[in-house]
């Protein structure tokens, strides 16, 4: 049979060379990671931010900007001015933070990143998710937020749908401390290395940070299924493939099975090393698969031709489950049953299975990080308590990402062909 | 063209003995019939006996269908009866036999008694005529007659139908002038035969030879009897004799006499006035009557009077040996056939028994090749024709022997490497005799060089006789039943000899 | 010594015709007899399978080929009754030739099913390369001890 189709989405590598936008919010809610007493963690991570684009990138190249209710390039070393309180006093772009401004001007070949406390009210986060979705997420990139705790001292405002604003100093305990997000959008390679190099450039000291990464890849290898060793095998012999499958560029994802005449059922257990990408959404073990299945006919040609077959996916039972080495998954699992009486007829037949997890799960941060409606009505009367630690609207907008992912393009833990030639 | 051969007395059955063995290995100049018979009064005579069975042997080794080869190529029509003997049904005595009694004080009475002594006349000549050609050349004279008895009868006839049709006829008459009946027969029968077809001989379309054998041996004296063969008188009878034939040209008569000699005496082993006793063993010098024979029947005419003689004193080598196609020749034909007995009996023969009484015919492929699938029976074959076949064979490596053996003393053999087949023992009197190794003692390593000299050691030959009769086909769609078998041996077994040579 | 020589490849070409026409049918027909499992995959397990039936013929062959150097340069018929023993030597380097299918017996990997149908194929694969090598072409002196040869070897 011809060989499978290349892949439609590839995990992207990591190019040599990027040019970084780093978008800077000016708005007033801003000044406050500025006015502490001793250095903030967001004045310390200002410098990190270019020093990660030049140490990232052999042809790293990061430009900045300053925007709220307009946009403005900084030119120079003018970004560090961002650690200053003047910074955020230009009534120019102190007012509103239009993020969607910036994702409209945004480049996908370039990686973009906003510095931003990420206040966002229900109608920006519909906005904003329904932009990101459409230019990144549904073209196989990627968004990233990167949640830091910093000292603050200041006013936030715009808080909750009416709108208020409430003074906010941190104390020394780090949970006290006001996030602030970097929101990157680009390839899923850029956003995780940026986020490594910000790591290793300075933030690992930093109190308490947290990264998520919305795409459709959960991890960047290409199913080893062809090099993965059969823990049992009943009624069934592995083949070359090439015995069944005309060469091509996905030999790696493709097992081969010879069953003979007289068998009910064909079995096969195997496992193989899974890698998650890091920072990727939780997700429970048990994989869906997803299964299609092609019977080869003659056709006059030196190939058979695949013809989709139902009764050849029903045939076959799949089940596949991540297992768990230390707290990260670390293998894949997987069982093939074949009804062989089931089958139509002898001959060739062609399975593509995917393997995909079921709904992506939050991190438990996201819940405790986020402000919620009924908590700011209460400090609208006890303005005292306000919890300036957390971001409104934060669960809303993340899980608005996550399901823009999940509509758009599901991610795949594995995909792979068998291949199998029945006699009855 | 006929040949006929008559042997006189018992050197000439033994002459005639050598000759039917050169006619076996192939000498002859063609392939026509022999025609052979003996004169002898003692029928019992050893020798002759042992010629007769030899003749009758090649006979039946003559019938086997071996095809266009010089092996056994000559028909041979044994005389019958086979011996003559003057004696035949007459009385035993001189006297009696020409009714001495009857002439009654007559001129012939008178003259027969100035011929012949009174133990001449008295004698009995049931053993031959006791060393005295005198008393044999009276009783042929009286006794021959071509036209009225056998086998002179049809000799006679025989040898007519031959001349009338062109083909012609050569007739050859071995015996010796030093002993009796060869002394008195040849000269006697040579003549009446002469007179009968002298026209045909003016015609050149009838032949007469003669081979006379000046004395070769010697025998102690047999003290019993008064009137025997005494050796010591041999010189003296055949200077006479000789002295005699030139004086009354008697050999005129012949288109060719070979007279044949030997400087030194053989002693021979048994001392007899005749009977089955007087068996003497064969001599180098009937092997050269035997050529001699040869001779006679390849050539019309000779030139001059050749004279052969050895090169050496003290040894006979191949060389000396003369035959119209040289020496190397004679030598091959004859190692050709003494390596073909040879085989046959050390591994061919015994083989074949094998076969017979066990099975497991796969041990020969010759076998399966000649006899299995060619449909011939093995059983009968080997009661009948390879019967015949060893007998022949059993006697020519003897009788091969025996001529090495008669150099062994004074002018020394360097003929025949006899030790591979035959070995000498003393007899029961303590004489030394030769007789034949039971075939599983032959020297199989000497299979090759069974003439000397030893040129090239082949000790691995006769394995690779047996490798080629494996092979072996014959094509010659003359050659039949076992004939076919026993013709693959025989040329394979010469080109055993042309490696050598 | 020529045809010796040709005698000698000729046997090396049965070897090699029984290895690239029956070996490779018999690889293909056992193919959808047998199921190997988990431990090996089916074309590894015809791999050994073709490498031992190899193997086998090899020893077998060289059986033959010894049967032939004996019996042209180590045998010799000087005397008649040294043909008497020489089938038993055949039939030993006849068994030598079978006992080649050992290796193959005991080193193959158990597989789920179907396994053992290699062994008569061994045992098939030895016993005619052995046997028909000799049938056609033992030495001459010895071309009929190879049982049947009699009926088949008539021209050469």
């Amino acid at each position: 049979m011809p060989p499978p189709p290349e892949a439609t989405s590839k995990f992207s590598p990591l190019p040599d060379t990027l040019k970084v936008d780093l978008y800077f919010d000016a708005t007033l809610s801003m000044q406050g990671f500025t006015q502490t007493q001793t250095s903030s963690t967001y004045q310390q991570a200002i410098p990190l931010l270019e020093r990660a684009v030049i140490e990232g990138w052999r042809g790293g190249e990061a430009s900045f900007f300053k925007f709220g209710n307009d946009t403005a390039p900084l030119t120079g070393r003018a970004f560090l001015d961002a650690a200053k309180p003047q910074f955020y006093s230009d009534a120019k772009y102190n007012k509103k933070t239009f993020i969607e401004r910036v994702i409209d001007r945004s480049q996908p070949d370039h990686l973009t990143v906003i510095i931003t406390d990420l206040f966002q009210d229900n109608a920006d986060v519909n906005q904003l998710s329904a932009k990101l979705k459409d230019k990144f997420i549904a073209t196989g990139l990627a968004v990233g937020v990167l949640g830091i705790r910093s000292q603050y001292q200041g006013t936030v405002y715009d808080v909750g749908s009416d709108n208020y604003s409430f003074g906010y100093k941190s104390s020394d305990k780090p949970q006290t401390g006001r996030p602030f997000y970097l929101l990157a959008f680009g390839s899923h390679a850029n956003i995780a290395h940026y986020f490594e190099t910000l790591e290793r450039s300075g933030m690992s000291s930093f109190p308490e940070r947290h990264a998520l990464i919305f795409s459709r890849f959960i991890t960047a290898h290409r199913t080893p299924f062809a090099a993965a060793k059969l823990k049992t095998a009943t009624g069934i012999s592995e083949i070359n493939s090439t015995n069944l499958v005309a060469p091509g560029k996905r030999q790696e994802e493709i097992k081969a099975f010879r069953i003979i005449k007289g068998k009910r059922e064909a079995i096969f257990i195997t496992d193989w090393p899974y890698e998650p990408l890091a920072n990727v959404l939780d997700h429970s073990p048990i994989l869906e698969p997803e299964v299609t299945c092609w019977k080869g006919e003659e056709a006059g040609t030196r190939e058979l031709s695949p013809v989709e077959s139902p009764a050849g996916k029903a045939a076959l039972h799949v089940d596949a489950s991540l297992l768990q080495n230390e707290g990260s998954f670390n293998r894949l699992q997987f069982q093939a049953r074949l009804n062989v009486n089931e089958l139509p007829a002898a001959g060739t037949y062609g399975y593509r299975i995917v393997l995909r997890p079921p709904n992506p799960i939050l991190p438990a941060w996201v819940k405790d990080w986020n402000m919620r409606d009924g908590d700011i009505k209460a400090w609208h009367l006890k303005s005292s308590e306000f919890n300036g630690a957390r971001t409104y609207n934060l669960e809303n907008f993340l899980g608005t990402l996550s399901g823009a992912v999940s509509s758009t393009s599901r991610p795949e833990a594995g995909e792979l062909f068998v291949y199998m030639k029945v006699d009855r | 063209m006929s040949y006929y051969v008559i042997g006189i007395g018992g050197t000439g059955a033994k002459c005639v003995e050598a000759f039917i063995h050169l006619c076996a290995a192939g000498l002859m100049p063609d392939n026509k019939t022999l025609f052979s018979l003996f004169v002898d009064p003692d029928g019992s005579n050893g020798s002759l006996k042992r010629a007769g069975q030899l003749l009758q042997n090649y006979h039946d080794c003559n019938q086997l269908q071996v095809g266009s080869t010089d092996l056994f190529k000559n028909d041979l029509r044994i005389a019958r009866p086979d011996v003559w003997s003057p004696l035949q049904n007459k009385p035993q005595r001189l006297d009696q036999f020409f009714n001495y009694d009857t002439l009654h004080e007559s001129s012939a009475a008178h003259l027969f008694d100035v011929l012949y002594s009174p133990k001449e006349k008295q004698t009995s000549l049931e053993y031959g005529f006791r060393g005295h050609p005198s008393i044999g050349a009276a009783v042929m004279a009286a006794a021959v007659r071509l036209g009225d008895e056998e086998p002179w009868a049809t000799l006679r006839d025989q040898i007519s139908l031959d001349v009338r049709a062109a083909q012609g006829a050569k007739v050859i008459l071995f015996g010796s002038i030093f002993g009796g009946t060869g002394a008195s027969g040849v000269p006697t029968i040579g003549r009446l035969i002469s007179n009968e077809f002298s026209p045909q001989m003016n015609l050149d379309r009838f032949k007469l030879g003669s081979v006379l054998m000046l004395p070769y041996f010697s025998f102690d004296p047999v003290k019993a009897e008064r009137l025997r063969v005494d050796a010591d008188t041999f010189l003296l009878s055949t200077q006479s004799a000789l002295d005699y034939y030139h004086r009354q040209d008697e050999l005129k008569v012949c288109n060719a006499v070979y007279l044949l000699g030997n400087e030194t005496l053989k002693p021979m082993r048994s001392s007899s006035i005749g009977g089955q006793m007087q068996e003497n063993e064969p001599h180098l010098l009937e092997l050269y009557a035997g050529l001699a024979a040869v001779h006679f029947f390849a050539n019309d005419r000779v030139q001059g009077y050749p004279h052969i003689a050895r090169e050496l004193v003290n040894k006979t080598s191949w060389a000396d040996l003369p035959h119209d196609n040289g020496f190397s020749h004679l030598k091959q034909k004859v190692g050709q056939l003494a390596r073909f007995a040879f085989a046959y009996l050390a591994a061919y023969h015994p083989m074949l028994k094998s076969i017979n009484d066990t099975g497991a015919e796969y041990r020969a492929p010759w076998y399966i090749n000649f006899f299995k699938r060619q449909k011939v029976d093995l059983k009968s074959s080997i009661e009948l024709e390879l019967k015949h076949l060893k007998i022949y064979c059993e006697s020519f490596l003897l009788w091969l022997a025996n001529v090495e053996q008669s150099q062994n003393d004074g002018a020394g053999g360097h003929l025949i490497n006899f030790n591979a087949f035959a070995e000498l023992y003393n007899d029961e009197n303590g004489k030394p005799d030769v007789r034949l190794k039971p075939p599983h003692q032959f020297e199989l390593e000497s299979f090759a060089n069974l003439l000397l000299p030893i040129t090239k050691e082949q000790p691995q030959a006769m394995s690779l006789l047996w490798e080629r009769m494996s092979n072996a086909k014959v094509k010659d769609s003359n050659a039949a039943g076992t004939g076919r078998f026993v013709r693959a041996l025989y040329d394979n077994c010469g080109k055993i000899s042309q490696d050598e040579v | 010594m020529l045809k010796h020589i040709g005698f000698m490849v000729g046997m090396l070409v049965i070897a090699l015709l029984m290895f690239y026409f029956a070996v490779s049918f018999e690889s293909q027909y056992l193919e959808s007899l047998v199921t190997t499992g988990p431990d090996i995959t089916l074309d590894a397990w015809r791999e050994l399978f073709s490498y031992w039936a190899a193997i086998g013929i090899i020893i077998a062959i060289t059986a033959a080929l010894f049967w032939f150097v004996l019996g042209q340069w180590v045998f010799t018929m000087n005397r008649w009754t040294s043909a008497s023993n020489k089938r038993t030597v055949w039939l030993i380097l006849g068994a030598a030739a079978l006992a080649a299918a050992l290796p193959g017996i005991l080193l193959m990997p158990t597989v789920q099913e179907g396994g053992r149908l290699a062994w008569p194929f061994y045992l098939i694969n030895n016993l005619v390369v052995f046997y028909v090598s000799t049938l056609l072409l033992s030495p001459s002196s010895f071309k009929y001890i190879p049982r049947g040869a009699s009926l088949v070897r008539q021209w050469w």
